[in-house]
């Protein structure tokens, strides 16, 4: 198994690997804005 | 017995040089189109061929992608390193999913080291390069790698630049001559908040990982692709945890 230590370039990830499954779209939602703020083209 | 003076013995080793020289095969000139099928060839037949990894080395080579790195190092020295190094990984790795880097230092332009990828889309380091890049001085290193596929950073590409205070900036070079570069990520990982399990794969989250997953999943339901929402992502990130994301 190839070390997770974070000193290391590993571009494999796919768009599975980044995508959070276990929010719904609302807590996504909720999520971002806690984060980012609210995004400029939301009403 | 003759003595050899110092002029036979110079004569001697001349005549076996234009010997060498009448012998040795003379260099082809090739036409650019002759030169682009020989390419064509060469990257057909080596090991981890991956056709969507094919380079524009057209643009790569041409002064339009070196004009994406002007200005931006502490002297011209240190600009054209960078530049030819970009090509050099690109010549090297097209038409395979390999990854290479180079390690350049930011104020001469000197290559500190080179590392060869053994695997898909990745590369290791040695216990020795670590340590290098652990002892250098302050952003005194510039890593390059390149991007088979084109896109933009990885979460490892962010770890790794983020874990040494030597780098000064992290480069990845697309095969379609993107460029993105990474500036000032030392100390703006946030807090760790444990391993995470994908895929069979395990992870190291912070603060700065999660945020990137959470933007990426908005851009994502959204209906961005996965190189805009990775690209959002970082510009994003790079925005709120104050280090600098570029692409070129």
């Amino acid at each position: 198994m190839r070390k997770d230590n974070g000193v290391l370039f590993d571009d494999n990830e796919t768009r599975d690997d980044l995508l959070i499954k276990d929010m719904t779209p609302e807590e996504l939602d909720a999520e971002y804005e806690r984060i980012f703020g609210r995004p400029e083209n939301d009403n | 017995m003759s003595r050899r003076t110092k002029t036979w013995v110079e004569d001697k080793s001349r005549a076996k040089r234009i010997e060498y020289a009448e012998r040795a095969p003379k260099p082809v000139r090739y036409t650019s189109e002759q030169a682009r099928a020989l390419e064509r060839k060469l990257v057909a037949s080596k090991p981890g061929k991956y056709d969507s990894a094919v380079a524009d080395m057209d643009f790569i080579n041409s002064q339009a992608f070196a004009d994406k790195f002007k200005g931006k190092y502490e002297n011209e020295q240190v600009e054209q390193a960078v530049v030819k190094a970009c090509r050099q990984l690109v010549k090297n790795r097209n038409g395979t999913f390999f990854e290479e880097a180079y390690f350049i230092d930011a104020h001469t332009g000197r290559t500190v080291s080179y590392v060869k990828g053994k695997t898909k889309n990745g590369i290791e380091m040695s216990e020795e390069l670590k340590r290098h890049l652990t002892n250098a001085r302050e952003k005194s290193i510039i890593m390059i790698h390149n991007h088979p596929n084109s896109s933009p950073f990885s979460r490892a590409d962010y770890l790794t630049s983020s874990n040494y205070n030597s780098c000064y900036e992290a480069i990845a070079i697309g095969h379609n001559g993107d460029v993105f570069s990474f500036r000032n990520t030392f100390g703006t990982r946030g807090d760790f908040l444990g391993y995470f399990e994908e895929n069979g794969k395990r992870f190291p989250y912070y603060e700065s990982i999660r945020d990137y997953r959470v933007s990426y999943s908005k851009h994502s339901s959204r209906g961005a692709d996965d190189y805009e929402a990775r690209d959002l992502a970082w510009k994003e990130v790079s925005k709120m945890r104050g280090f600098i994301y570029e692409k070129r």
